[in-house]
């Protein structure tokens, strides 16, 4: 009796045993493919929401450093930075530019330069906090000879040049 | 002999029904199994096949938009369309650009910069935008 109560419980679990291990085994496999592709598409997300970040602020200082190359011949040429904040939407980020321009006399020559920042939109008139930037740029405003006088409250840009752009993601 | 005879015939017809519900039990677990197995495999590998799909697209997005910005910046035509070279990009994704609307390819003036909507079609069909602006220096 025992012999066979013995010989039953061996046969009749072994199946089981069997189905439950393949399960387990498949359950795992799946898990671990599964895991594997949800991270490297929320990996990918990140990079594209980066992407539209960063071609989204580029545009927003773009449009400003045009903005204040327009104001320069408007007559503003001595504060040429729009007088509110600078606020564009693109690729569905919106991105506010902060403008600072500075007038330099050197050795008879005139400079002018202004330094854009590009930020997440703040609300209201709040400046872009430190470490908030995505985008940072000082853009040298040139002018054609014969060089208009530093007080000049229009002048004629002839180009534009970059002389830092610094993307920090 | 009756007992040896008797004992044993009981007792392996029973044994066979057991295993042959067992084994068909399994049988069809296993099949259920595999089945789902197969269907969640082939999910997973057309969804990675797309995921790099998409990271290819948007390395194409994003040498297109700095061949356009390097294009401008060498001096075209404002108000005219510009083209860029994009031989050196993989086959079978196709970058293209609005041919009418504000957001085509056009070359911008030094004051009014040009938004250019961009779409990559990936080889699955599959597409890609970007939007971004150029200025001429």
């Amino acid at each position: 009796m025992s012999r066979r109560l013995f010989r039953r419980r061996n046969e009749e679990g072994a199946t089981l045993i069997f189905v439950i291990g393949f399960m387990v085994l498949v359950g795992l496999v799946s898990a671990g493919l599964a895991s594997q592709l949800a991270s490297s598409s929320k990996t990918r997300v990140g990079l594209d929401l980066a992407r539209n970040r960063e071609y989204a602020a580029d545009a927003a200082i773009t449009s400003d450093i045009a903005q204040v190359r327009a104001n320069m011949t408007n007559g503003n040429a001595l504060a040429p930075c729009p007088s509110a904040k600078f606020t564009q939407t693109l690729n569905g980020v919106a991105i506010q530019v902060d403008c600072s321009f500075s007038l330099i006399s050197f050795s008879g020559d005139v400079l002018r330069n202004a330094t854009f920042t590009a930020c997440p939109a703040q609300s209201g008139t709040v400046s872009c906090a430190p470490g908030s930037s995505i985008i940072d740029a000082q853009v040298h405003y040139s002018t054609p000879d014969p060089q208009p006088a530093l007080q000049a409250t229009s002048v004629t840009v002839d180009k534009t040049y970059v002389a830092t752009w610094s993307v920090n993601t | 002999m009756p007992r040896i005879v008797g004992h044993p015939v009981r007792r392996f017809a029973n044994q066979r029904g057991e295993t042959l519900v067992e084994v068909l039990i399994a049988v069809v677990l296993i099949g259920a199994i595999a089945s789902a197995y197969f269907a969640t495999a082939t999910t997973q590998t057309r969804a990675s096949s797309l995921n790099r799909e998409l990271v290819q697209a948007d390395a194409v997005a994003r040498s297109y938009v700095e061949l356009s910005k390097a294009v401008v910046r060498n001096g075209c035509t404002p108000g005219s369309p510009f083209t860029v070279d994009t031989s050196t990009f993989p086959n079978c994704y196709t970058p293209s650009t609005p041919t009418s609307g504000p957001h085509q390819q056009i070359c911008p003036t030094t004051t009014q910069p040009q938004i250019i909507d961009l779409t990559v079609t990936t080889p699955d069909n599959t597409a890609a935008h970007l939007s971004f602006e150029v200025l001429a220096p």
